[in-house]
């Protein structure tokens, strides 16, 4: 008995859109870490998914998965600051390359399709509560 | 009275779609139908095709509103942390209790409306 049939394919998007914000918050967080576990600067990561076919539901439903998160390689910046407790011989820290303002884009686009994806949720409860008023 | 046909064209343009859903409960209901053939008897020998179908609808039932307890209980001790899992299940449980609360009422009522025939 499957009642809400789409929910398996919505709970996978949900998912996959709460790791979208798990990671921004871990790319704002370490937005000023000059030291990762590496030694290095930490480097802000990029999440990507792809879809995934669900078991119960056969060869035309696709749900979504995280199939990777990658390190951005682009250089951070590099400021100059010799009192920094990082900073090289010459004074200069390289700083991680965060950028704060992409970050809350990226929180904002994930947190909205979160939101769409609870909508579906939303309305497949509606579809079915009004489906079993047919005979009152 | 409203004619049955006239409601008939909604129910073929439904067709395609519970008809993929349903197509193994179909086949099971037709399968227990035939083997109570097969029996030879008219009166349905052991346990009855609709009675363990209504208990295997409570069972389910039943695993529904266990399974949204145990993800309920997870994320409150802390061992998951998908919030939307638990809320799901707990509204796939709260609408199939429904379901199952308003076939139970349709019973009772078909009951009701036998026990009043004139003898």
């Amino acid at each position: 008995m499957n009642v809400l049939s789409a929910t398996a394919i919505t709970a996978s998007a949900l998912e996959s859109e709460k790791m979208r914000v798990d990671i921004t918050s871990q790319n704002i967080a370490n937005a000023h870490t000059t030291k990762g576990l590496d030694g290095k600067p930490y480097q802000r990561r990029v999440v990507a998914f792809e879809s995934v076919l669900s078991e119960q539901m056969g060869q035309n439903m696709q749900g979504v998965r995280v199939s990777e998160i990658k390190r951005d390689e682009t250089p951070g910046e590099i400021l100059n600051n010799p009192e920094h407790p990082h900073a090289d011989e010459e004074g200069n820290v390289k700083m991680p390359n965060v950028n704060i303002a992409y970050e809350m884009v990226d929180m904002v686009t994930a947190t909205r399709s979160y939101e769409a994806n609870l909508a579906v949720v939303r309305n497949a409860r509606q579809m079915a509560n009004q489906a079993l008023s047919i005979g009152r | 009275m409203t004619p049955i046909s006239s409601i008939a064209p909604d129910m073929t343009s439904m067709a395609p779609l519970t008809m993929r859903n349903f197509q193994p409960d179909i086949e099971r209901s037709n399968a227990i139908r035939e083997a109570g053939v097969g029996a030879g008897s008219t009166q349905v020998a052991g346990p009855d095709p609709f009675g363990q179908m209504m208990k295997k609808f409570v069972n389910d039932v039943d695993d529904k509103l266990k399974v949204s307890s145990s993800e309920k209980n997870k994320v409150l001790t802390g061992e998951a942390t998908n919030l939307h899992q638990a809320m799901i299940a707990s509204q796939e449980s709260s609408i199939s209790f429904t379901l199952m609360v308003e076939l139970r009422n349709k019973l009772v009522e078909s009951y009701q409306e036998l026990m009043r025939a004139q003898v």
